[in-house]
Order: C-alpha cells, then sequence, then structure tokens
C-alpha cells in the first residue's frame, strides 16, 4: 500500500501528471457526452458501442498489434454509423437493434480472445482499464477528442438539446436531425474509444451514464445539469485514480463504483422524488398533536343540520387554532 | 382560422405532417406558400404537436422550451440574441406565460402546458400556424381560453392557425373555413354553410368505409 505522500510526491513524475490529467478528461468527454445519452434515452447505445470497441481490443491482441487504438476506433465508429444508419427510419425498436450489436460484438470479442495462444494480462487490462498504465499517445489522444467533443457540444447545445425534447418537432424546424444524430453517434464512439484503456471496456458506459444520470436527479435546468455531472465525472475518476494509487485497487471499478455512491445519494436527495421531504413529513406527522374530533352531533331537519354541522366545523377550527 | 376534421384515421395527422415535410407523400406533392417544400417553408410554418408524453423530470424550464422556437431561425451553431428573447419575451406575454417563465416544464398542468407548446410555435413568428388537436387534452373552460387566444392572435397578427378538431362544435364557434377529410377531402366551406351538418353526418355516421 502506498501512502498520501508517495501519491503527493508522485507529481513529480511525467506518467502521473499524465495519468491525472487522463481522469480528468476521461470524466469531462464522458459525462458531457452523458447528459444528452441520458436525456435521449440511449444508454444501451453506449453500451454497444463500448462492446464493439472491446471486439476491436481483442482482435488487436490476437494479431499482434501493439496499439490496439486504431482498430478499437474503426469498430466503435463503424459500429455508431451502423447503429444510426439501421435505425433512421425507425422501422425496428431501438431497443432491438442495439440489443443485437451489444450481443454479437461481445460473442466476436469473446470468439478472438478464445483464439488466442494464452489468456493473457493485456486482456484483462482491456476488460478492466488500468489508468496508471496509459500510454502518452493514448493521452494525446484523448486531449483532442475531449477538445473536439466540448467545442461541437458547445457549439451544437441549443439544437442537441431541442432535438432531445422532441426529434420531430427538431426536424420540422428543419434542423438538419439525421445528420446531427449521425455526429452524435461519432462523439460517443469517439468518447469510448479513448477512455476504455482507463477504465476498460466493461465499465466504460457506465461512466456515460452514471455521472449524467447523477446531475440529472438534482436539477431541472439544463445547464446546470451539464455542469453538475461533469463534476461529478471528474471527481468520480480522480477519486478512482487516488485508490487506485493507494490501494493497488483496480481503477475503473473504484470509479465506477465511486460515481454509484453519488448517484445513490443524490437519488435521495433529489427534489424530483422528495424522499428525504417525505421521510421528514412522516417523522413530523407523528409528533404532531392531533386534536380530538367530538362526535358529529345529530342533523334534525335539513336547513338546520347544516347550520349544526357549520357550528360544529367551526368548533373544531377554534380547537385547532388553541392547539 | 382554418379547422380540419374527419373520423380517426382519416389521415388528419398525417396531412399536418405532409405539409411540415415530416412526412414524404407517396404521390403529389405539396406546395407551401405556392412552392415546395424546402428549409425556408419549414421556417415560416409554426408547429404545435399532438400532446404526447413528455418526461416530467426533463430539465427544461417554460422559457427554454418556448425559446426552441427560435433555434432554426438563428441557425446553427450561434446563440439566440437579445432581440430573440425579447421576441420570446413578447411570445409568453401574449400566452399568459410570463409568470410562469423559470418553472420546470414538468410542473405544469396539461393547459399551462399546451400553451408552451403554442409559444414555441409562434416564437418563430411563423406566418401559418399548425396546430394537432391543441385542446384535447384541456377541460371545457380551459378549451374556450385557448381558442379565444388563437383568436386573438389570428385577429391581432394576421397569423393563419390551421388546426385539426375533434369537437365540431369548436369548428363551428371558433373557424373561417371547414375541411372534412376522410383518406380525401370530403367537404369544404364555411361554418355558415347550411349543408355542414349533413356532410358532417354524412362522413362521420353514414360512411361505412372503416
Amino acid at each position: 500500500m502506498a501512502t498520501l505522500e508517495d501519491f503527493i510526491q508522485a507529481f513529480q513524475y511525467d506518467w502521473m501528471q499524465r495519468t491525472v490529467l487522463a481522469a480528468v478528461l476521461i470524466g469531462v468527454i464522458c459525462s458531457l457526452i452523458g447528459v444528452f445519452i441520458i436525456l435521449r434515452g440511449m444508454v444501451f447505445i453506449g453500451e454497444a458501442i463500448a462492446h464493439s470497441a472491446f471486439a476491436g481490443a481483442a482482435l488487436a491482441l490476437l494479431l499482434g498489434i501493439s496499439d490496439p487504438l486504431l482498430l478499437v476506433l474503426f469498430f466503435g465508429i463503424s459500429t455508431a454509423l451502423g447503429i444510426g444508419y439501421i435505425n433512421k427510419d425507425e422501422k425496428v425498436e431501438d431497443d432491438v437493434i442495439v440489443g443485437i450489436f451489444f450481443a454479437s460484438f461481445m460473442g466476436l470479442a469473446i470468439f478472438f480472445i478464445g483464439l488466442l495462444p494464452s489468456y493473457t494480462s493485456n486482456v484483462q487490462a482491456i476488460l478492466f482499464g488500468r489508468i496508471l498504465l496509459i500510454t502518452k499517445r493514448n493521452v494525446n489522444l484523448l486531449i483532442l477528442f475531449t477538445l473536439i467533443t466540448t467545442v461541437s457540444i458547445f457549439l451544437l447545445k441549443k439544437e442537441f438539446f431541442m432535438i432531445s425534447f422532441d426529434k420531430e418537432l427538431a426536424i420540422a424546424s428543419g434542423l438538419p436531425v439525421t445528420a446531427m444524430n449521425y455526429f452524435f453517434l461519432v462523439l460517443i464512439a469517439l468518447a469510448i474509444d479513448v477512455s476504455i484503456f482507463a477504465i476498460g471496456a466493461i465499465l466504460v458506459f457506465a461512466m456515460l451514464v452514471i455521472p449524467a444520470a447523477t446531475a440529472y436527479q438534482l436539477t431541472y435546468d439544463f445547464n446546470k445539469m451539464i455542469v453538475l455531472s461533469i463534476t461529478f465525472g471528474v471527481f468520480s475518476s480522480l477519486g478512482g485514480l487516488f485508490f487506485s494509487f493507494i490501494y493497488d485497487w483496480p481503477s475503473g471499478s473504484v470509479i465506477v463504483l465511486l460515481a454509484t455512491f453519488l448517484f445513490v445519494v443524490s437519488y435521495i436527495l433529489s427534489p424530483k422524488r422528495k424522499l428525504v421531504s417525505t421521510v421528514f413529513l412522516l417523522f413530523k406527522r407523528n409528533f404532531k398533536h392531533v386534536p380530538e374530533i367530538s362526535p358529529l352531533p345529530h342533523f334534525h331537519g335539513e336547513n338546520q343540520g347544516i347550520e349544526e354541522f357549520k357550528e360544529h366545523l367551526r368548533e373544531i377550527q377554534k380547537g385547532d387554532e388553541k392547539n | 382560422m382554418v379547422g380540419i376534421c374527419g373520423p380517426n384515421g382519416s389521415g388528419k395527422t398525417t396531412l399536418l405532417k405532409t405539409i411540415l415535410g415530416l412526412i414524404k407523400p407517396t404521390e403529389g406533392k405539396v406546395l407551401v406558400f405556392g412552392k415546395p417544400i424546402t428549409k425556408d417553408t419549414q421556417m415560416r410554418i409554426g408547429y404545435m404537436p399532438q400532446l404526447k408524453g413528455y418526461s416530467k423530470e426533463f430539465p427544461a424550464k417554460v422559457k427554454d422550451v418556448v425559446s426552441m422556437g427560435r433555434y432554426p431561425i438563428r441557425g446553427l451553431f450561434k446563440r439566440l440574441t437579445r432581440k430573440d428573447w425579447e421576441i420570446i419575451e413578447r411570445v409568453m406575454n401574449d400566452t399568459q406565460l410570463s409568470e410562469l417563465a423559470d418553472r420546470p416544464i414538468g410542473q405544469l398542468s396539461g393547459g399551462q402546458f399546451q400553451r408552451v407548446m403554442l409559444a414555441q410555435a409562434l416564437a418563430k413568428q411563423p406566418e401559418i400556424i399548425l396546430l394537432d388537436e391543441p385542446t384535447s387534452a384541456l377541460d371545457f373552460r380551459m378549451t374556450i381560453k385557448f381558442m379565444d387566444l388563437l383568436k386573438e392572435l389570428n385577429e391581432k397578427y394576421g397569423l393563419t392557425v390551421i388546426a385539426v378538431h375533434h369537437d365540431l362544435q369548436l369548428l363551428k364557434d371558433y373557424t373561417d373555413r371547414i375541411i372534412c377529410i376522410d383518406k380525401a377531402v370530403e367537404w369544404e366551406g364555411n361554418p355558415q354553410d347550411a349543408d355542414l351538418d349533413e356532410a358532417l353526418l354524412r362522413i362521420f355516421f353514414y360512411k361505412t368505409t372503416h
């Protein structure tokens, strides 16, 4: 186990600075894209692209290519475009298409791994990610992709927002929805493909979904949702890096577990669920003095009855006020 | 103000969507302002879709949704200008939404939400506005208020209002022209025309094509 001092001292080394930068960038790129994934309900598209990237990485291992990034990018982007193309007429349900992609790429990945002469630690690195071993080239690409993603999302923010709200309305308004859809899918693929080596193929999609879902619990304001999502994303990935360094825990899983923890807290605190206020109210109600209700008086004639009843209500009211 | 009516499945929504360019006609062509549908015609038509299940938790406020009407006018990559926000505010004022501007859309009543969608369509400053059953989710009183509002906009800004309605009484009270369709135009005329009732009876009851 390393100590906190080791952690701080490590900052003087290039690899550590690189790793920290990577953690921050992964936090930013995934949770920014994630906001639109959550709002558009495209969660499993992220998962399918992640698995195709995994298949790409497995193929690279099988072919003995030392840097699998190119193949990963190729698989990821073609899956993204494929999903977009098959789904463009929305003749088949989203779920079905995505499910088929998802399963078949997992099958392909396992097939490639099965052909490997031995189960190497590289496989595990792709599956679970090792942020501490991230390469310089990977970090450079991460910087580039984060820039591309952030700039394009901010330039096209209002259009993506409108498509998320009501796609049909966006088309009727004359927005180039189809083109933007493809573009967005490619952005998802880029985010996944550069993050996969740090947090792993299995967990990368959690990073797309959880910080944004956490932010979604806490606000009704779109801009705040973006800011919160990025904050949670960066916090989780830096935290994951920290624990991974100190305790030698697998970085990917710690990142995802931290993000999940934040989600649970924000779900409980969410103004949209009113869990806290409901519990608080129950608590309050139990201790509130309940006035005794006197039995209803007998009613005689119609008019007389109503008068008597009103009088009765007034008395109860007075009693309430005294308490 | 134009009202469109017809039985379920008669193609009312399809007609609106074709005018909007959401559906391509299988045969024939659609002319809007005397021209085929382009991005330019889409800019000049406001659209208020049929009420559907929006997520109650979607992070958008009333003013955000209304401002969407300005997006296509402003164009890609550009932020809304002060002039856009002036228009948005005026539209919210016209639709009595000014006080609700910062309310999340999930916390609106049905009538308020329909006004937001109307304001969104108006923010485009269109020449024509298409509405698909705008009052289907409203109670009687809100319906009257909504239709009065449309009438006022029609008179104030000379806006052409084309709306699909199921309520035949509304058609008679609030439109200048009625088009009844059932796969094809079955009847067209003014609400005062003597043969309107007969035509409605024929289309809705005696025509046994369904």
